[in-house]
């Protein structure tokens, strides 16, 4: 049979997907060039270290002008009086390292990281701080007031740093999924009972609470954890038909209910204010709606078809397909009874590509690339004012 | 290492394992372009490291992790994000007719689409585990991640594809045991 299941693979592969002999003499060739290329000594520029001087003292002098300060404001991080949101760019890095960033109310700080490093950067002072140093390639960080909790491409323990004492401690898990106050959520399975075992561990007394469930069904969107609840979604087969349920596990009271919807699958989930707003998938279409978690009824919000979205409380931040202009982008609605008002239109974010987030505290967060310095083969400029971060707060 | 032996030995890394890095890497991309791309860096590497790298471990186990690491690299760049989003929208807002919709089902290998819905960390353990038929210690060395890892995910993996595979009436029940 594995033979068979060998010879089905090749089925997604399309028939004239091979390396052909003309490629292997070109690969060959660009790997001479570069071996020789790499082979010869580097030049060392002795005017380099005078340019770089001579720039750096320039730069002091313009800097140490009082209008020099707010020009560079302007164009660093600019409160835009007309609109109710912040801008901030973050000098020299890359959009894939600010699509990694989160906001952090306690300290007015994002934190984002590259490579193995975790950087913070103060709002305040624009000042980049490396906040954990090492070699490993990181693939993932949570952070709140009280802990930074990071992951390391495809090892099996999760760091956890208490930000008050700054000590490091490290426990083996092969995920984490969400951090809220001093709980962790983290996953394992178990393949000889077929479970999923769901594990939310304070960090500060390392008490371990677990709900443990059957990975029969497939899951559809990321599991949350928040304010003592588990929210676990998941695509179930019922009557012969695919149905979206969603399972709420009460962790104080070990009581759970769940709810089902007849879709075939979600894009995205949150929980907020006694409701699961989500975004479903029913075959090609995509429908937006919530969830009464007090009654069980369901509520179809306008027509809106969100690819990511976030909520708290009464806002719904979404990321919508504008057919008229052929894109995407960001609003921030007012939620009356299923019925939406508009509160922001974000018309800068023009190609935003990241989930928009709520804080704990309530802040809006996004991450947003300006669509102008996209190029035509789908390349970004490397200008810091090509990718920024939003901001919107509401305290 | 003189020019002529290490184009020979990178000649012969390529003829061995050209054709299942490439499908590899088109697994995880799905562009022709962008699988040659990320299978010419990585030779281009091997060619270049080659005498340090000798002895340390087996090439292709090497060949594949080069693929994997630039594979899941590629997922966090902005051109992947673009892609994808870009794709989404194509799915969901363009109107395809239904003839041609069927015509297209009707094309496509049911298992091969299974998998093809399955999460990267089981799609990858699935393909290296039955395409290239790379052994459990072998896949855990590819993927930096331990023996227990991968078979965590296999079984994970393999339990998925079963259930979506009864649902559309494919499932013999010890096939994927």
């Amino acid at each position: 049979m594995e033979t068979n299941l060998h010879e089905r693979l090749k089925e997604i592969i399309p028939d004239n997907l091979e390396l052909t002999t003309q490629k292997k003499e070109e690969i060959i060739s660009a790997a001479h060039d570069r071996f020789v290329q790499q082979q010869q000594p580097v030049k060392k520029h002795v005017w380099k270290p005078v340019a770089v001087g001579v720039s750096a003292f320039a730069l002091t002098i313009l800097l140490s002008y009082p209008f020099i300060e707010d020009i560079k404001e302007q164009l660093i991080v600019s409160q835009v009086t007309e609109q109710s949101y912040e801008e901030i760019s973050i000098p020299g890095r890359s959009a894939e390292t600010l699509f990694t960033a989160i906001f952090d109310d306690a300290t007015n700080s994002f934190f984002y990281f590259e490579g193995g490093n975790v950087y913070s950067y103060a709002i305040d002072t624009q000042i980049e701080t490396v906040e954990v140093k090492g070699e490993l390639p990181i693939s993932k960080i949570l952070v709140n007031e009280n802990w930074l909790v990071w992951m390391c491409d495809d090892k099996e323990d999760v760091f956890v740093k208490n930000r008050k004492t700054l000590e490091v401690k490290e426990f083996s898990t092969s995920s984490f999924i969400d951090l809220d106050d001093d709980i962790l959520l983290t996953d394992n399975d178990n393949t000889h009972s077929g479970h999923t075992i769901y594990r939310m561990t304070n960090l500060r007394t390392n008490e371990i609470k677990q709900y443990k469930q059957s990975f029969d069904n497939s899951s559809v969107s990321q599991p949350i954890y928040q304010d003592n609840k588990l929210l676990i979604p998941e695509v179930v087969k019922k009557d012969g038909e695919e149905v979206v349920r969603f399972t709420l596990y009460d962790v104080g009271t070990a009581k759970e209910k769940q709810y089902e919807l007849p879709f075939k699958g979600t894009l995205d989930i949150a929980l907020t204010d006694q409701k699961i707003y989500a975004s479903f998938k029913n075959g090609k279409s995509l429908e937006t709606g919530y969830v009464d978690l007090v009654d069980g009824s369901y509520h179809k919000i306008d027509d809106k078809k969100a690819f990511s979205l976030a909520a708290y409380n009464n806002k719904l931040a979404i990321n919508e397909f504008i057919p008229k202009e052929g894109k995407s982008l960001f609003r921030l609605y007012h939620v009356n009874n299923g019925s939406l008002t508009s509160l922001s239109d974000f018309e800068d974010v023009q190609f935003a590509l990241i989930a928009p987030r709520f804080t704990k505290e309530g802040t809006l967060q996004l991450c947003g690339v300006n669509e102008k310095y996209i190029s035509e083969d789908g390349t970004l400029e490397d200008k810091d004012e090509a990718v920024k971060l939003y901001l919107q707060r509401f305290q | 290492m003189e020019k002529q032996q290490r184009d020979t030995q990178l000649r012969e890394a390529m003829d061995l394992y050209g054709n299942y890095l490439l499908r590899l890497a088109y697994t995880y991309v799905k562009s022709k372009e962008k699988a040659e791309d990320i299978v010419q860096e990585v030779f281009i590497r091997y060619y270049i490291q080659m005498e340090q790298f000798e002895g340390r471990s087996s090439v292709k186990t090497y060949l594949y992790r080069m693929v994997v690491n630039e594979c899941h690299n590629y997922f966090k760049s902005w051109a992947y994000r673009k892609t994808e989003l870009t794709s989404l929208f194509k799915k969901h807002d363009t109107s395809v007719s239904v003839e041609s919709e069927i015509l297209k089902k009707e094309e496509i290998d049911v298992i091969a689409d299974t998998i093809t819905t399955l999460e990267t960390k089981y799609r990858e353990v699935l393909w290296l585990y039955y395409y290239d038929e790379l052994s459990v210690n072998d896949i855990a060395l590819v993927l930096q991640c331990s023996v227990n890892t991968v078979k965590t995910r296999l079984a994970r993996g393999r339990k998925r594809v079963g259930i979506q595979l009864e649902k559309e009436g494919f499932y013999n029940g010890n096939e994927f045991t």
